[in-house]
């Protein structure tokens, strides 16, 4: 997602959330993906890891 | 379960409806290589098991291949059965239904292998060493041809029955919004993605979702209107995906 277009995006979705009266609003927060094109390997990868049992 | 140590590397696959992209990843979400194959799915899904082994094969080469491989894990368009470890996708991917994937592979390498929706696959990417990480739980959206997104809580992803996740994108947000493919009129993917954006851009004469980008930015009242249109319903998925989740990161993703 290019900077500008998420801007645009978690601007709306901020003002939205501003209303709201019934949840916590101040403790989500709204953010552009960090991996890009790489999450979904990465992701795919963790999957595998997921089902290791921890070190 | 199997023992894992922090040298152990896992195969993580990405397959879209055009490319194939695959990696060899460390335990800290590191790539240590890789590479993209076209998908060329109607070329036949045993061609594609035999070229995705072969090139996994390279990439542990070029890699620390005495490292103990933890397994494979492939995101896929879907529909996918992650239990069954079947593709059924004949729509982006030609031919290929009740595809399993997950035999060959494990049977090829030795070890476990998985498959998730590809959605769900890029949340998890970022909850491991993205965006997510340390946050639960994730709701993620991604804009793009289509539109989705999906849940994770304590680190994985969240199912409804038979295993099928979420389909955020088909939450509905304008009532007398565009009818979707998915049954119902104004869902957010009829009306916040690349696709939508782009087939409501035709009627102004633009091309697709960049061009009405680009229109916008010169001051074209009419595109203005369209991508208000689509914020409003990002806003009010967000509003509905708050408000049921309750999650403590929200992060948006996609080509859009």
């Amino acid at each position: 997602m290019m900077d500008d277009h998420f801007r645009l995006f978690a601007d709306a979705i901020r003002a939205r959330l501003q209303r709201a009266t019934q949840f916590t609003r101040d403790q989500v927060s709204v953010v552009r993906a960090a991996r890009g094109n790489d999450a979904g390997v990465v992701g795919a990868a963790a999957v595998a890891f997921q089902h290791v049992e921890s070190l | 379960m199997l023992r894992m140590n922090t040298s152990a590397q896992a195969v993580g696959i990405d397959i879209g409806g055009s490319k194939m992209a695959i990696a060899v990843v460390n335990t800290a979400g590191d790539i240590l290589a890789r590479t993209t194959l076209a998908t060329e799915a109607g070329l036949g899904f045993g061609r594609a098991i035999d070229r995705l082994s072969g090139v996994i094969e390279e990439l542990r080469a070029h890699t620390n291949s005495s490292s103990p491989l933890a397994g494979v894990g492939i995101g896929c368009a879907g529909p996918v059965d992650p239990i069954r470890g079947l593709i059924n996708n004949p729509y982006t991917l030609e031919g290929w239904n009740r595809c399993d994937i997950v035999t060959p592979l494990r049977e090829r390498f030795g070890v476990p292998v998985h498959l998730e929706n590809d959605a769900d696959a890029a949340a998890v990417g970022e909850c491991f060493s993205g965006a997510g990480r340390c946050f639960d739980p994730v709701v993620m959206l991604t804009s793009g041809t289509g539109g989705g997104g999906a849940v994770v809580v304590n680190g994985r992803v969240y199912r409804g029955m038979n295993g099928e996740h979420p389909e955020l994108g088909h939450i509905p947000v304008a009532m007398d919004g565009p009818l979707c493919y998915c049954g119902i009129r104004g869902c957010l993917e009829s009306l916040a993605s690349g696709t939508a954006i782009g087939a409501a851009g035709k009627g102004l004469g633009l091309a697709d979702a960049r061009a009405v980008f680009s229109s916008v930015a010169s001051g074209n009242i009419a595109a203005q209107s369209i991508l208000e249109c689509a914020l409003g319903a990002v806003a009010s998925a967000g509003w509905t995906l708050c408000h049921t989740i309750s999650p403590q990161r929200l992060i948006l993703g996609g080509a859009a």
